[in-house]
């Protein structure tokens, strides 16, 4: 049973590990900070640790599909992230991408049954 | 925020240097969010805090998300690494060091114990030289193993607990700019007149002066200079940095085993000016002189070790880990 849950737990690691780029950049059409991100994300159903999500902000801002801006705030400034231009043309070809593997496997799942 | 800004100082030191301001200066903000959201549900500031850096975890876990790049010997291997680092430090430069003491203890060579610690400083750069290279063959081993073997190793993590993050180096570990530049221009000075003013350290005598020390304290000098030289280094690095870190830490414990060492030198050198000494009567000097070296290399030694262990203990934490021990073994 501890060999199933183990292997399940990674597998579901490693299917939801794809998704999550994806889940974030979609939300970044609009500006955020980490914060706002994270509480975003836990309403519409995506539960993302925040230590998960702050250093993935981070990378995709350093990959240049993200622009980010220090803006004051009171009482503390914030640093808020929004989709680059680049980010926009990698967000629509991701999102193409997955749309047509979800109809791909959503076929071989009819299939099965 | 006492607890925020430890945990922060420990992520820091885990991020690549030039992210690391940008960094902590955002996650900050965030876990101040965090924590402002966790008050207005109820919680109160303490332990909103502790919750909040417990849910976030390990701070070096944190950082190291944060990094893009691999890391060259895996996160299992890594305890072992230091351990065996450690050990080869310690022993590399022992077995050296044994290694010669036993060479020159079997040649035919009369010997005393300044003709002991010369031998000893000698075998200094040897001994460098061998941690150096042991630590870097270890090092070499660990990569190619982890590389081409991947040994399937399970680490057992213990949990975080905030409370024992190391505290923020308080004002103990400053050190004022008047403090370095004084013992720099000391130093400097100290160094001119031992080397060039000789004749100040001198007996005065119906109107003639009698130089004190004679050509054995020159055999001595050359490590006085080195280790007065060294503490200037460690003064100049003190004025850049201006807080004493575990490096200079290190280093001072050094230069006090060093000065110890020095000390013992002096006090068994037999430096003084026989003829001066016998002819004027002056017997009293040499035995002060000679206590006060004792004294000096055992309060060089013990004293240095103590400052080093505290500073240790207040950098590693273990001071909180030590204080909730004996409040739970009283509540016991």
């Amino acid at each position: 049973m501890t060999v199933k849950n183990d292997i399940l737990k990674n597998l579901r690691h490693e299917l939801r590990k794809g998704t999550l780029v994806l889940a974030v950049l979609s939300q970044l059409r609009q500006k955020h900070y980490g914060y706002s991100l994270v509480e975003t994300l836990n309403k519409k159903g995506l539960s993302i640790d925040q230590n998960t999500l702050y250093p993935l902000l981070r990378r995709l801002d350093t990959q240049g599909l993200l622009k980010s801006t220090w803006e004051v705030v009171e009482p503390r400034p914030r640093k808020y992230y929004q989709l680059s231009d680049l980010g926009h043309l990698i967000l629509n070809q991701l999102q193409e991408d997955f749309e047509n593997n979800y109809q791909v496997l959503n076929n071989m799942f009819k299939e099965k049954k | 925020m006492e607890l925020l800004d430890r945990y922060l100082l420990q992520v820091q030191r885990y991020l690549p240097l030039k992210d690391r301001e940008d960094t902590i200066k955002e996650l900050k903000g965030l876990l101040l969010e965090d924590y402002d959201n966790r008050i207005e549900n109820g919680e109160n500031n303490e332990d909103a805090l502790y919750n909040l850096l417990k849910d976030f975890g390990d701070p070096k876990e944190v950082a190291l998300k944060y990094r893009n790049d691999a890391p060259i010997i895996s996160r299992e291997m890594e305890p072992f690494l230091y351990l065996v680092l450690k050990i080869v430090i310690i022993t590399a430069p022992a077995g050296i060091l044994l290694a010669r003491l036993i060479d020159f203890a079997s040649s035919n060579e009369t010997f005393n114990l300044m003709k002991i610690l010369l031998e000893v400083f000698y075998s200094m750069p040897a001994m460098v030289e061998g941690a150096i290279f042991g630590a870097g063959f270890v090092f070499i081993m660990f990569f190619l193993v982890g590389r081409y073997i991947t040994p399937n190793i399970v680490l057992e993590v213990n949990e975080f607990e905030p409370n024992h993050l190391p505290l923020i180096p308080s004002k103990v570990f400053k050190v004022s700019l008047f403090e370095s530049v004084f013992s720099i221009s000391a130093g400097i000075l100290f160094l001119y007149l031992i080397n060039y003013q000789q004749g100040l350290i001198s007996i005065y005598l119906d109107g003639n002066s009698y130089r004190l020390l004679n050509d054995h304290f020159n055999d001595i000098l050359s490590f006085i200079n080195i280790n007065v030289m060294f503490g200037i280094v460690i003064s100049f690095i003190h004025v850049f940095k201006r807080k004493k870190t575990m490096v200079t830490s290190t280093l001072e414990l050094m230069s006090t085993m060093f000065g110890g060492a020095i000390f013992l030198m002096l006090a068994t050198g037999s430096i003084f000016n026989e003829v001066i000494i016998d002819g004027y009567d002056l017997d009293i000097i040499p035995t002060l002189f000679v206590i006060g070296m004792y004294v000096g290399a055992v309060l060089s030694f013990i004293g240095g070790i103590v400052i080093y262990v505290k500073v240790i203990i207040q950098r590693s934490g273990t001071e909180e880990l030590i204080k909730d021990t004996i409040r739970k073994l009283d509540e016991l």
